[in-house]
């Protein structure tokens, strides 16, 4: 008998007593379904976990800021830093011609006047100038937003600016907390119109100082958490970038400190998180401060690794326990059908007929169960991330997403058949080795 | 079909549905509008103490230009507001017109009415300087040039205050050591207005009447057109400015916000 | 077919039962013998023996010019599958397979090609008149039906020999002259030898030979040579 014939004979059996086969199937269906369910939501929490270390970026980004390193912070996740130091397009270039490094994003900031007409900045500290009670002053955080998702910032309402848009902005909880917006509060600022003052520093002709603000309009379309920069507002690069130039273009005996460093800090992203100590130490050579979260997300990975590995043991004996139930469903079956087998070998079946038919069937409701277990699984994990979701998005937090393991479903129905086709190996051999004269006697 | 297929069907139907239902397509990213294309505004205010918003609850925001700004023209115009206190019409010739210029304006409303009034500049003169300033602005013929004229005498900034002999209450108002009579001030004004209307219309710029603005009865209903002192515009007198401007700029273009 | 001196013994609770002794009998090719004897006499055991059931524990037995005592494991199954057709008395249908499946199921076993087993099959349900519920399972099935459908089971691998043990010993009497004169005229069609097992004097006088079984002896074998007459 071929192995299609058997298959099909196989089939049939268990087909055609669906109510036997159903029990079984079942009992792997939800040991694969657990199996699944455990390890999918493990790493989603995984995923949540390292996201939140850092802060919405890749895993391997490095914040560099306009700062020389600290000599006695080295090796430190968030060291302080040494003397301000500019970042310029030189130093732009030597960073990222640094092995290991994947790509560098500059971050850019302008100082700016928020005016929000109808709104009433809270607090004497948040006044703003000349007594305005709208007005604060604030700074405008520049990326490049194409790159948004290589950034660590993470979206709580709405959406980020278009990239190269000169109207949308983000504004950071922060921010909204100046103008005594709090809570789930800040997703009304949605669509909301703001006015930003880059300040410049002017001698009039009497020689009197004055400053004269580039205004312009821009719409909230989104909040976040941003650890990009230090500034209430995320804007894409080009609108940050020309009032920055504008600011800089003053007179530096009106304002000295108008513009820093063409560069307010970089994000460096690494070619993986192995080479992440190599290229800080490099570019801590180059003469600027960096930090990471490597060292917390080494020792998150190896927690995480430690429950993955006791999750994956629950999920091995919930489908040995119901591997114990394919093996008794089937010694059942060999001692029911016992006439049916004398009459296979009756008609002509070799005994490993016989035991490639039983074997067949057991991988069949191992396959069975596994495929409905590992659905279930999944779809359990998703509704269980839809429930965490709400309630942190509900909380001002960002939520959690969890993608499809296309590997441990495979791995999972895989490994239920292989397990089934193991427990079904005794009741097969038993089975097979049942004389034929069973097909006559009463 | 044999019910070993319907059966077989059923169990296929399913599993796929289940699948479906766990597999589900990842959270959508953020997706953004493309941007409209197109040159883009750039409004520069050119003006004194009025144009500042001196008078004003919050001149950061209530500044006539600022209104005129948020208000009456498109969501991507930049805006510098070149305004100096108590400025001239022949210093500004020098700080902000240079300033207009080398930010590329394409809007530009000048008011400089009140220090010259006040500070007894000859009509002649002012003629002569506001030309020169106009034909400045204007550049090649790009720009759009809205100029404002001399109000009522009794509701120009400054006037009521020098009138009063209390100079502003420490605003920086320069009052003429001799005031002239309201008969001779009103007379001047009135050459200011002609020398503006004239003005304007050499250079190509556009005439916008406050005169007529704030006498009309209807403007003058509500709040005062000037801050209780009487040096500077008021909050409703900016906006009542700014909403002029924002009339005459829709008739002759297409910059609407 | 030729058995000699044939033994065979089953363990019991107290010691070994012989239930064959000394069985030495010949029914020539293409014959038709019936195995008759009381319930108990060791016909089954002797059939199984034939029918490659079981090894032959003692004497020899010799069908078409095979050796069956030498026969082990998985030649044992080829003599079954391709030499013998067994007809059992409770039919041996399998319930999961429907009638043209139970049928095709000793070819399947024999590697033959889909193409191939589906038409004879359904040649021989044709034959037994099965062919309107080919597609039915046994449990739809009357007795005599199902016994058809087992009759052309047996056939499907065009064997040499037939066993048939108690072929009718479920069915009424009108179902039971059917079957059995279906399986004459299939015998007489076919060219096979015929062996039927039955308590039934009546049903084994059909047999031109019969060989009588009591207390695991061979105690007459007559041969009458007549071949029944089977209505067509």
């Amino acid at each position: 008998m071929s192995w299609a014939d058997a298959f099909r004979l196989a089939a049939r059996s268990v087909i055609r007593r669906p109510g036997r086969a159903a029990l079984t199937v079942v009992a792997v269906a939800l040991a694969a379904a657990l199996f699944t369910a455990m390890l999918t939501m493990a790493a989603t929490a995984q995923g949540r976990v390292l996201n939140q270390l850092a802060k919405g970026g890749p895993l391997a980004g490095i914040q560099v800021a306009a700062a020389a390193p600290n000599p006695s912070q080295a090796g430190v996740d968030n060291p302080t830093q040494g003397a301000s130091r500019p970042i310029d397009q030189a130093a732009l270039q030597r960073i990222a011609r640094i092995p290991g490094v994947d790509v560098v994003l500059p971050i850019v900031t302008a100082q700016s006047l928020v005016a929000w007409p109808g709104h009433t900045a809270t607090g004497g500290n948040d006044a703003g100038p000349n007594g305005s009670t709208s007005v604060v002053f604030d700074q405008l955080v520049g990326v490049d937003i194409s790159h948004i998702g290589d950034f660590p910032v993470t979206l709580s309402a709405g959406r980020f600016p278009a990239p190269g848009s000169a109207t949308q902005i983000d504004v950071t909880p922060v921010l909204l907390a100046r103008y005594g917006i709090t809570g789930t509060g800040t997703r009304s600022v949605i669509g909301s119109q703001i006015i930003l003052g880059a300040p410049r520093g002017f001698r009039s002709s009497d020689g009197t100082p004055v400053f004269r603000s580039r205004w312009t309009k821009a719409t909230i379309v989104g909040v976040v958490t941003q650890q990009a920069g230090s500034g209430g507002v995320l804007a894409p690069l080009n609108l940050v970038r020309a009032d920055q130039a504008w600011t800089a273009a003053g007179d530096p005996t009106v304002d000295p400190d108008g513009v820093r460093s063409p560069y307010a800090g970089l994000f460096v992203i690494a070619n993986g998180l192995g080479v992440v100590p190599s290229v800080r130490a490099a570019i801590e050579t180059v003469g600027y401060s960096t930090s990471a979260p490597e060292n917390l997300i080494a020792t998150v990975e190896r927690y995480v690794h430690v429950v993955e590995i006791v999750l994956t043991g629950i999920g091995i004996i919930a489908l040995a326990i119901a591997s114990l139930g394919i093996t008794n469903a089937l010694l059942a079956a060999v001692r029911e059908r016992r006439r049916e087998i004398g009459i296979l070998k009756a008609v002509g079946a070799r005994d490993r007929d016989v035991l490639r038919s039983f074997l067949i069937e057991a991988g069949v409701m191992g396959a069975l169960g596994g495929i409905v277990g590992t659905a279930l699984g999944l779809a359990l994990a998703r509704l269980v991330a839809a429930i965490v979701d709400g309630y942190l998005t509900s909380q001002g937090l960002a939520g959690v997403h969890v993608s499809t393991p296309y590997l441990l479903a495979v791995a999972t129905v895989v490994g239920a058949t292989v397990l089934a086709v193991g427990a079904g190996t005794v009741p097969a051999r038993r089975a097979a080795r049942l004389p034929a004269r069973e097909a006559v006697e009463l | 079909m044999t019910s070993d297929r319907r059966a077989g069907l059923g169990v296929v139907s399913v599993l796929v549905i289940l699948l479906l239902a766990a597999c589900g397509s990842t959270s959508a990213a953020t997706t953004t509008p493309p941007q409209p294309s197109g040159p883009r505004t750039v409004y520069v205010a050119v003006g004194g103490s009025d144009s500042v918003g001196s008078g004003t609850s919050d001149p950061l925001v209530d500044a006539w230009p600022q209104q005129f700004f948020r208000h009456s023209l498109p969501l991507d115009t930049v805006f510098v507001n070149a305004a100096v206190p108590r400025s001239t019409v022949a210093e500004a010739i020098t700080d902000q017109a240079t300033l207009a210029r080398s930010s590329g304006a394409t809007v530009v409303t000048v008011w400089l009415v009140s220090a010259d009034l006040l500070g007894g500049t000859p009509a002649a003169t002012y003629a002569s300087e506001l030309l020169q300033l106009l034909t400045s602005l204007r550049g090649t013929g790009g720009t759009t040039v809205l100029v404002g004229n001399v109000p009522p005498l009794a509701e120009l900034p400054g006037y009521p205050a020098c009138l009063a002999g209390t100079g502003g209450q420490g605003r920086g108002l320069r009052c003429p050591a001799t005031l002239p009579s309201p008969a001779s001030l009103t007379a001047t004004a009135a050459a200011y207005n002609q020398a503006i209307a004239s003005d304007a219309a050499r250079s190509g710029s556009v005439l916008v009447d406050l005169q007529a603005a704030v006498s009309s009865s209807s403007a003058r209903a509500g709040a005062p057109f000037l801050e209780p002192s009487g040096a500077d515009l008021s909050t409703a007198g900016s906006s009542l400015v700014a909403e002029a401007f924002a009339i005459r700029l829709r008739t002759v273009t297409r910059h609407l916000a | 077919m030729v058995g000699t001196a044939l033994a065979h013994r089953y363990e019991g609770p107290s010691g070994a039962v012989p239930v064959l002794v000394d069985v030495t009998f010949t029914v020539p090719r293409d014959g038709y013998a019936a195995l008759v004897g009381p319930s108990g006499a060791g016909k089954t055991t002797l059939l199984s023996l034939i029918g490659g059931l079981e090894a032959v524990q003692a004497g020899t037995l010799e069908v078409g010019g095979t050796d069956v005592a030498s026969l082990e494991g998985d030649d044992l199954a080829a003599y079954r599958r391709s030499t013998v057709g067994f007809i059992f008395q409770n039919f041996g249908l399998l319930d999961a397979l429907t009638a043209s499946e139970n049928v095709e199921l000793a070819a399947v076993l024999a590697g033959e090609r889909s193409s191939v087993r589906r038409r004879r099959s359904a040649e021989l349900l044709d034959a037994v008149g099965m062919t309107p519920r080919a597609a039915h399972r046994p449990g739809a099935l009357s007795g005599g039906e199902r016994q058809r459908v087992a009759i052309a089971r047996a056939l499907v691998n065009s064997p040499r020999l037939i066993l048939a043990d108690e072929p009718t010993g479920n069915l009424d009497a009108d179902t039971s002259e059917e079957v059995m004169q279906l399986l004459e005229s299939l015998r007489r069609d076919r060219g096979c030898t015929l062996m039927v097992v039955t308590h039934d004097r009546a049903l084994a006088a059909r047999a031109p030979q019969q060989l009588v079984l009591d207390r695991g002896r061979i105690t007459s074998t007559a041969t009458t040579g007549v071949e029944p007459q089977t209505a067509r």
